[in-house]
């Protein structure tokens, strides 16, 4: 669905250098904080900016080669951007109707009134939450076969963001062909949600997996000075001081519990990674 | 290519239903008024609602700057080139509508005061109107594409002011120079009120074309 080999883009001090790719049948995630170039990779991707090198095919053809007909089937959220706020949403869905042959609008009108979308407000009257939900509404109306979602849920309470997760695995269930590239600096949100995950920091990939595997394999060991020197090094990712003594992330969890019993084991949360390969020296 | 056309078209009309409604409102009492107190002539109102309402479509644009409207627009199945096409395609349309309003306006004000009179030359008129107002409505949205957000609001006063400052200079100029002044009555004397007007359609159709141009290299270079 999406290939992304050696994108490289400047913007001053910031390098944005990334490869990613998005597979059929897939949830992929993409977390990273804020500023790590999440937006920056989606506008790439998008043919909003241009970039200094690299390649980007998106349903196997590269910006220029896409057609209207081809656009027809992404979805897309976009951080903080959406129709001018002097709309209102019933004429949102008339643009949408001209814009996609395929629109569904019974199932517009469906998610409006079960996400409480008012249709005859102007946009710019609704609250974070509400143009975040016409947003996703919008993307998920037309039988996209690829949605790329940047921070979908941001401006959510957690119930609405745990509910707007359950519509995108319920879009999945429908046709399992089709994809999603999710963002968020939000890790717990793509923790269940995605098949695989890419950590971005400072505009670079800095880590990919799956998402069962970080569940499974990955933790962090917390460990003393004394314990750190006598251990087994070689399947460590990444080391950081802390007030006990050294956290250490690995994703050979298995491999220390049953050879340094006594080390204090943390199972790897997403969060958890996240935070080492980010903050940490190794 | 047609249908995202047709989707920002939608979006546009639909926007000035919902904005420029006012502006429609005071279009109309405006010529109202001036029907009925016999202050303009036909002729004026004939060309002051379609130039309105063409001026109108660049005005689109600003909503479109607005809260990361163009990278939203553009995340659509809409491309830069789709873009640019519809917002000239708008101006031709709004100023179909204007035209057609601004006729049955000065229709009106025909039948109302006698000293009034519907003819040949008034028609004409009407017709050049329609190009001349295209040409500055392509001009309109080549400036408000190529300067954004308040760049773009007060540059185009300034375009206005400088273009009025251009008039002045040269009226002031012929003024000064009778002969030249005199010279220049003659050749527009001597060529016949068809040449002057197929020479005003031709050169609004050149500038028409010229903005078209350049709006559509001021999107190409640009980046959201």
């Amino acid at each position: 669905m999406l290939e992304i080999k050696g994108v490289k883009k400047s913007y001053g001090e910031f390098q944005l250098d990334c490869s990613l790719n998005v597979e059929k049948g897939r949830i992929t995630g993409l977390v990273g904080e804020n500023g790590a170039g999440k937006s920056t990779l989606f506008k790439a991707v998008l043919g909003l900016i241009s970039y200094d090198a690299g390649e980007i095919k998106i349903l196997g053809k590269t910006q220029e080669e896409l057609s209207e007909k081809e656009k027809e089937e992404l979805g897309v959220v976009l951080a903080e951007a959406g129709f001018t706020g002097y709309l209102k949403g019933k004429d949102v869905e008339a643009v949408l109707a001209r814009l996609y042959p395929k629109f569904e609008a019974e199932k517009f009108h469906q998610m409006c009134e079960e996400y409480q979308i008012p249709l005859n407000k102007f946009i710019k009257e609704y609250s974070t939450g509400m143009k975040a939900k016409l947003n996703l509404i919008i993307a998920l109306t037309h039988q996209a076969e690829f949605l790329m979602l940047d921070e979908p849920t941001a401006g959510l309470d957690v119930g609405a963001r745990e509910g707007m997760l359950d519509i995108l695995r319920e879009y999945m269930e429908e046709k399992p062909e089709r994809s999603i590239l999710i963002s968020s600096h939000i890790s717990s949100d793509l923790e269940h949600l995605c098949d695989d995950i890419y950590v971005i920091h400072k505009g670079k990939i800095v880590l990919h997996e799956e998402m069962d595997t970080i569940l499974e394999k990955y933790a962090v060991l917390k460990v003393s000075e004394e314990q750190y020197r006598a251990m087994d090094k070689r399947y460590l990712l990444k080391e950081r001081k802390d007030f006990f003594g050294i956290a250490c992330l690995t994703n050979e969890k298995q491999y220390y519990m049953e050879n340094y019993p006594k080390i204090v084991v943390e199972s790897g949360s997403l969060d958890q990674v996240i935070l080492m390969l980010t903050g940490g020296e190794r | 290519m047609m249908k995202g056309i047709r989707g920002l078209l939608e979006k546009d009309f639909r926007l000035f239903l919902r904005q420029g409604g006012n502006l429609f409102l005071v279009l109309a009492v405006v010529a109202i008024f001036f029907i009925l107190t016999g202050k303009m002539g036909a002729d004026f109102i004939a060309v002051y609602i379609p130039s309105v309402m063409a001026v109108y479509s660049g005005n689109t644009i600003s909503y479109d700057e607005n809260g990361h409207g163009y990278t939203y627009l553009f995340s659509l199945p809409v491309n830069k080139k789709i873009y640019v096409r519809e917002k000239y395609i708008l101006s031709f349309i709004m100023t179909v509508c204007g035209w057609c309003i601004g006729a049955i306006c000065a229709g009106i004000a025909t039948l109302i005061n006698p000293e009034e009179v519907l003819n040949l030359e008034m028609l004409a008129m009407e017709l050049i109107t329609f190009f001349v107002v295209q040409a500055v409505a392509g001009i309109m949205i080549a400036i408000r594409l190529r300067f954004e957000g308040e760049k773009g609001r007060i540059v185009l006063p300034i375009a206005i002011l400088i273009i009025f400052a251009i008039c002045y200079t040269i009226g002031s100029f012929l003024k000064a120079n009778l002969e030249l002044k005199e010279s220049i009555l003659n050749v527009i004397g001597g060529t016949g009120d068809l040449e002057i007007a197929i020479a005003l359609i031709v050169l609004s159709l050149l500038v028409w074309y010229a903005s078209y141009k350049y709006s559509m290299r001021v999107m190409r270079k640009k980046e959201f």
